[in-house]
């Protein structure tokens, strides 16, 4: 016999599901694939969970309606908006080396000795806001790039005698050598003057992506490395004209 | 009168007025003109209709003649207050081994009969509330097919609503 849950549409697995309540569906997500699945695809039990992580609760039996409750989540959205700006806080950046992540993961800051991690939360996936430092491996890393699916940062930092470039890999969430990188560094010397300057970076969980210059000949490096293995699978070399 | 046809080529003949029960039924009635409506086969033919067929028809004939439910949206949650709990005769008819009870709920979301659909996904609902995943599973035979770090993962995502 095919599994019974196999079979039912996910929207009769949200219907029946319609009634528990959010605690229970909450649970109920570990029992297996189709359960999880129904409950993330489900708009209603999505907005049932918002409204519960909100202190709101939708209870159709005691008579608040779904509009009822769409009106009380939208003047809990607004207050929240109104309050955010007491969120507000002064630092002392030393760098003021600021970027969002394309996953929209979250912000990070650099201070003199380490970096400032700030991940937004989702309120229907029950992840909390959260905020955390590590350690920065060098004292003058010039870019920085990091992707939370991977549980990556990388700082990519200058040396000048020899010319040479460094690109530190860590762990984002606790600031260690990352497991799955075969070497913590990567040295790369293959420059032909001194390092006149590393433009941007950016890593995904497979990937880093470097634009460095060097100052001889004005020249501009496009490499993509597997991190992972620090192996340079692409060069691309360009010289630009002001 | 209506001839039905079941995927495995069973024949019923009802009254118009039970036949109606089925949203989809009474729709493909008034769309095509005829008295046949061809319930096809459903998910591929591994769907044996008849067996729940005969209970579907035995609700449609308990439930003939009575007002279809509106599909109007600002009565929507008025009937759904009004219909939380199930009547005697529905519970009992609904009181099937399990398997029945999931062909009862698809055949009826295929025939669009919504009363029915209700009673049995609140039927379902009853059972699992207060259960543990690992109940849910065991009721209805279902395998854990979550990896361990999956598990552990939906754990954590779940700390934030846990009681302190």
């Amino acid at each position: 016999m095919t599994e019974l849950t196999q079979r039912l549409p996910l929207e009769l697995l949200d219907k029946i599901l319609e009634h528990a309540s959010v605690l229970e569906v909450l649970k109920f997500k570990q029992v297996n694939r189709v359960f999880r699945d129904a409950i993330l695809t489900s708009p209603l039990i999505q907005h049932k969970i918002e409204l519960y992580a909100a202190g709101l609760e939708y209870n159709a039996a005691a008579g608040i309606s779904l509009a009822d409750s769409k009106n009380a989540l939208s003047r809990y959205r607004s207050s929240m908006d109104s309050l955010c700006p007491v969120e507000k806080r002064t630092v002392n950046v030393w760098r003021d080396n600021v970027d969002r992540t394309r996953s929209g993961g979250g912000i990070y800051v650099i201070f003199q000795d380490s970096v400032r991690l700030f991940a937004l939360g989702s309120a229907s996936r029950g992840i909390p806001h959260r905020e955390w430092e590590i350690p920065l491996p060098v004292a003058d890393p010039v870019v920085c790039c990091l992707c939370p699916d991977g549980d990556v940062i990388a700082f990519v930092e200058r040396c000048d005698y020899p010319p040479a470039i460094k690109i530190h890999l860590r762990s984002l969430s606790d600031g260690e050598h990352h497991p799955a990188a075969l070497s913590p560094t990567i040295h790369y010397s293959q420059m032909d003057a001194v390092v006149y300057g590393i433009h941007c970076a950016s890593i995904t969980s497979s990937r880093l992506v470097v634009l460095a210059s060097d100052r001889a000949f004005g020249e501009r490096r496009l490499m993509v490395w597997d991190w992972k293995r620090a192996r340079l699978l692409f060069l691309s070399q360009c010289g630009i004209h002001r | 009168m209506v001839l039905l046809v079941t995927s495995d080529n069973k024949n019923f003949v009802v009254d118009r007025e039970v036949a109606d029960r089925s949203v989809f039924v009474k729709n493909t009635l008034e769309a095509r003109g005829l008295s046949i409506a061809t319930p096809p086969m459903l998910n591929g033919g591994c769907f044996e209709l008849t067996s729940p067929f005969l209970q579907v028809l035995e609700y449609c004939q308990h439930h003939r003649g009575e007002p279809l439910p509106t599909t109007d949206d600002a009565n929507a949650d008025e009937n759904r207050k009004r219909t939380t709990d199930i009547g005697e005769w529905d519970r009992k008819f609904i009181t099937v081994d399990h398997e029945m009870l999931f062909e009862i709920i698809l055949a009826a979301n295929y025939l669009d009969i919504k009363p029915l659909l209700d009673v049995g996904c609140k039927t379902i609902g009853n059972m699992v509330k207060g259960k543990s995943p690992e109940e849910v599973r065991k009721l209805f035979d279902i395998v854990n097919d979550f990896t361990p770090e999956e598990e552990a993962q939906i754990k954590k995502e779940n700390e934030w609503a846990e009681d302190p």
